[in-house]
């Protein structure tokens, strides 16, 4: 027995023996091999894979440009913000968390869930943006709840801050998250989501050149995640700032006198197309736009009868209404039509078998008469003479019915009524009875204000027309100013044939329109000591179409348009008014008279030839009204 | 079968081991703190924080280990420490004796003094607990231990659940704000010192009512980085907690501004440095606070309502910016609104011009000048003098580019 167990045992023990030699020896070669995959030849994979574990990527946001208008004067500046988000890295479980941050941070619970929700199937490593522009005590409660919600990160980045009031609001624009639709588009190939861009006015024109290049730090973190300590970084390029052609103290008067109104002001220096005011009315916050909107705002912007987002400057398409009888003079005296023509005037006439009346009996009228009196008979009748291809011809000339080419999203083109674009767009033939309508400025015609003022500015500058611009050109690259110039087309810069003879006659009856005495239309709009010459318009809105597209319908009341300019030849500055339900061009007129003398006192200023007086005395009037203002003693 | 576990017994059980230390862990690394594993329901009841917050079996067993060896280890290094001093550090004794007898003299006297500074000081603390009368309850603690890491600051305090102690519970000397409570044992708390990497607060500086973030570092410093450059900050400003954390009651004294200096990381930030009031070096006792009143008493409401006034007046860097930018309501007076005046004798039109409800609007007057310029009426030459599209006169000089 003894024998034979111990027999046994050392037969089992040399096999076995064996057997487990070769198998550790077997275990410690696959050991072998696994260590010698794992240190030497993946050694640098690991590396870097533990080292994605420690350090951590975190962007540092380019604080976009700001901007300024022709003088330097602030416009758009930018403020220091801090927004919170939420890491899901952590191995964690979030949703025990949650109500005590929606408690700190002043979040409905739901609303941070719901925002889980939508970010479901976002990968992990993805932040979720929580809340934007936290207050003080929100990021205190952050910072004092480190080791409880490790989960939560902010961000310092620098947030846009717009005037207040909506000043500038439509030229300027504003910003916002980058949407989805956009990211397809080639135009944001270089977008992630997220990021923030310009979504209308220049804030998206001059997108890219405000934007500047975000930079990022390579920050070391615990097991917790939280930063230990910086490996490197990345420093963030700020967006290049904008100096535009706007002027500031022109804006401010512009404003003033659209405050409570509806419609638009634009104001442009035509020998350049230098943008020096652009005002639409009502108008909104880009503030609210810049932070999470409010559904409340939004609702009250979308609920606005005036449509408040729209730019009227570039994007409201209206009856010139008699405005256009200076494009009118310009068709009849170059086509040698209106040099002799003389109309009587007994308050109308019949034309096509229909009586179109005047608003007043002015007797015996010429040209000369006929723009300061604004006498719809003489038009009626240059109307007919002329035929609507002519005149469509000399409107487009202008530029009615297209693009200027400006530098902002949107512009609308207008129409410029013609046989052939009855025949494309309604498919009827031309009635030639509907031309009389067109002849003053009514009928099927629609000019934005912009349009306006390029047109009338252009030819008051003997037939000199610029391209309407925003910015300036030396602000840009060669590349960056082809580039907008190629987005966004236009009629541009041009010049179209004027006579000297015709440029006068033009230009003199313009000034008769805000000259006192004689002529009634825009005389109440008189300064004095200023060359301020114009035309007005008072615009029927009975046309439906016309209706529709201001979104109004809550009045009949005319529109009142005036375009002015100063001095009255190669002017310095033109101003088109859009007062909507304004009921008279006169009224419009006084309002261009406030931005005309914002300017003209900017101007003298700067050359030193203002009276410096404490208290300003009356100027002493010149008995005729010329020869400037020459105050006693001098 | 029955000879198979017999003659493998020894490593059966080694590997039984093994095996539960593996599992062991394995839960622990899966089921981190958030988990209620079985042991730790007790801790519900007394140590679960606001959040539900646990602490894991394991954890609490290690802890519960340690923490009498702590205890014993604090203790009797400092019976050793007695025995060292009272029997075997003799040798200069007797010079110590003549040195000592004088000091005991001047001591005397200065304890007189010091009777005198406790009241004070018992009356200081009455003074703020009167002006801090929404801190209800206070519980005393003793410093047993610290973390043992260099980079973490956090030390282990004598009483846990047992004695009321949460997580989150601010922690305060009479000298001011040291950190708060952060993971509770039964018998054991951990306090993370305001000077922890992790470690923030709310605070206002007292003087300005500047509100800031108050954070500590790797190094253990305690600063302010939140804020931008502004002058009226100097050193030696009172710094105390806002209340806006959710953690620290409003008006605790953290300490005074030691330095100002550019923050080159965080442009447009300055990194303000803190001397904390307390010292966090040498903590032996603390207070824990554990109850709070909801509901202030007057003079702390009062109090309140004027910081938090202070506090909106300029709560956000957007507001003292958007002062720069323009703005139609302000009061600032410029060329336009001061011509802006009605010239109703002028208005030959006006009934014919104004609707109802919309006013008319007032014409400029322009201002005198010093000769006639290119806007001047008459000033304009005929058309055939003139080039089109060309300037009368140049310019004034245009702009300078903006910085």
């Amino acid at each position: 027995m003894d024998l034979d167990s111990v027999d046994r045992k050392e037969k089992l023990s040399a096999t076995r023996l064996q057997v487990s030699q070769y198998g550790v020896a077997l275990v410690l070669v696959v050991l072998g091999c696994w260590l010698w995959r794992l240190q030497i030849l993946g050694a640098d994979t690991y590396r870097v894979l533990a080292e994605q574990n420690r350090v951590r990527k975190v962007p540092v946001l380019a604080p976009r440009g700001r901007i300024f208008d022709r003088y330097g004067r602030i416009l758009v500046d930018n403020y220091p913000s801090v927004t919170c988000y939420l890491l899901r890295e952590q191995q964690k479980d979030l949703d025990a968390d949650l109500p005590m941050i929606a408690a700190g941070l002043h979040i409905p619970l739901e609303q941070i869930q719901d925002t889980l929700r939508n970010f479901q199937y976002a990968p992990k490593y993805q932040p979720i943006p929580l809340k934007q522009d936290i207050t003080p005590d929100e990021q205190a409660f952050i910072e004092a709840h480190r080791n409880e919600l490790p989960e939560l990160e902010t961000l310092d980045e620098q947030r846009r801050l717009y005037p207040k009031d909506g000043f500038a609001a439509h030229l300027i624009g504003y910003v916002g998250e980058v949407s989805e639709n956009d990211l397809n588009q080639e135009r944001f190939a270089a977008y992630e989501p997220g990021d923030v861009v310009g979504k209308s006015g220049i804030e998206e024109t001059y997108d890219s050149i405000l934007r500047g290049t975000d930079g990022s730090r390579d920050i070391v973190v615990n097991s917790h995640g939280r930063e230990v300590g910086q490996m490197g970084q990345e420093l963030a390029v700020p967006g290049q700032d904008l100096r535009l052609t706007i002027d500031l103290d022109v804006q401010m008067a512009a404003e003033k006198a659209m405050e409570g109104k509806i419609g638009s002001i634009v104001a442009m220096d035509p020998h350049t197309g230098e943008i020096l005011a652009m005002v639409s009315r009502p108008t909104y916050d880009p503030n609210q736009f810049s932070v999470r909107l409010s559904s409340a705002y939004w609702k009250s912007i979308m609920e606005n009868p005036d449509h408040p987002m729209m730019n009227k400057a570039i994007q409201a398409q209206l009856a010139p209404g008699s405005t256009f009888k200076i494009i009118m003079s310009l068709a009849g005296l170059q086509e040698n039509v209106a040099q002799s023509l003389r109309v009587m005037c007994n308050g109308g006439g019949m034309f096509y078998g229909q009586f179109h009346a005047c608003d007043k009996h002015h007797g015996m009228v010429d040209i000369q008469n006929a723009i300061p009196w604004s006498c719809d008979t003489f038009y009626y009748t240059l109307a007919e003479k002329l035929g609507i291809d002519t005149i469509a011809r000399y409107g487009s000339s202008v530029g009615i019915g297209q693009k200027t080419g400006i530098d902002l999203p949107e512009e609308a083109s207008g129409i410029m009524p013609s046989v052939l674009w009855k025949l494309k767009t309604q498919h009827q033939p031309w009635y030639p009875g509907e031309v009389i309508s067109v002849g003053i400025g009514q009928g099927a015609l629609e000019v934005t204000p912009l349009q306006l003022a390029r047109a009338i500015g252009g030819i008051a500058s003997g037939g000199v027309l610029a391209r309407p611009h925003v910015v300036f050109a030396d602000e840009l690259r060669a590349d960056e100013l082809s580039a907008i110039r190629s987005t966004y087309p236009g009629s541009g810069d041009k010049t179209i044939p004027l006579t000297n003879a015709n440029w006068q006659i033009i230009t003199d009856a313009m000034a008769q329109t805000t000259a006192p005495g004689g002529f009634d239309t825009a005389a109440a709009a008189h300064m004095d000591g200023i060359d301020f010459a114009g035309k007005t318009g008072t615009a029927q809105v009975m046309s439906h179409s016309a209706l529709a597209r201001t979104g109004g319908g809550h009045s009949t009341v005319p529109n009142a348009w005036f375009v002015g300019i100063a001095p009255r030849r190669n002017p310095d500055i033109v101003v088109a008014v859009l007062w909507e339900h304004g009921n008279w061009g006169n009224n419009s007129a006084k309002l261009a008279a406030q931005v005309i003398d914002a300017y003209v006192t900017e101007q003298r200023a700067r050359a030193g030839n203002l009276q410096k007086v404490a208290a300003a005395p009356k100027p002493v009037q010149t008995p005729d009204g010329a020869g400037g203002t020459a105050p006693a003693g001098q | 079968m029955d000879s198979f576990f017999t003659r493998f017994k020894n490593p059966m059980v080694l590997i039984a081991i093994v095996l539960t230390q593996v599992i062991a862990l394995a839960i622990q690394v899966q089921r981190p703190a958030r988990d209620a594993a079985g042991g730790a329901r007790e801790m519900d009841a007394t140590g679960g924080g606001p959040d539900g917050r646990k602490v894991t079996l394991l954890r609490r067993w290690t802890i519960l280990g340690i923490t009498p060896v702590e205890r014993v280890v604090h203790g009797s290094s400092l019976k050793v420490r007695g025995v060292w001093d009272g029997y075997i550090d003799l040798r200069h004794t007797h010079q110590q004796n003549e040195q000592l007898k004088q000091d005991v003299a001047r001591l005397r006297e200065e304890q007189a003094s010091f009777a005198e500074d406790a009241a004070q000081g018992r009356r200081l603390q009455t003074l703020l607990a009167f002006k801090q009368q929404y801190v209800t309850s206070t519980v005393a603690a003793q410093v047993i231990g610290t973390s043992g890491s260099e980079r973490s600051h956090v030390l282990y305090l004598d009483k846990g659940s047992d004695d009321g102690l949460k997580p989150e519970q601010p922690v305060i000397t009479p000298d001011g704000v040291v950190g708060k409570i952060r993971d509770v044992f039964p018998h054991t708390a951990q306090l993370l010192l305001i000077n922890d990497a992790t470690a923030g607060a709310g605070v206002i500086l007292t003087s300005t009512r500047v509100r800031g973030i108050l954070r500590g570092s790797a190094t253990g410093q305690v600063q302010i980085n939140n804020l931008t450059a502004d002058s009226r900050i100097k050193p030696g400003e009172q710094v105390v907690t806002s209340g806006g954390d959710m953690v620290f009651p409003r008006g605790l004294p953290v300490g005074v501004i030691e330095s100002i200096a550019p923050d080159p990381l965080h442009q447009p930030y300055t990194a303000i440095r803190i001397k904390p009031a307390a010292n966090l070096a040498r903590l032996e006792e603390v207070l824990v606070i554990t109850g709070t009143s909801s509901t202030l008493p007057p003079t702390a409401a009062q109090d309140a309502a004027d910081a938090e006034a202070a506090a909106q007046a300029n709560q956000r860097a957007a507001d003292l910016i958007a002062e720069k930018l323009p703005s139609l309501h302000s009061n600032a007076s410029d060329s336009t609104a001061a011509n802006g005046a009605e010239k109703p004798a002028e208005d030959t039109e006006s009934q014919v011009g104004s609707v109802s409800g919309i006013p008319n609007s007032g014409l400029p007057r322009p201002k005198p000048i010093l000769h006639p310029d290119r806007f001047s009426p008459g000033a304009t030459p005929p058309a055939e003098d003139l080039r089109p599209g060309a300037a009368a006169e140049p310019l004034p000089a245009q702009s300078q580019k903006p910085q």
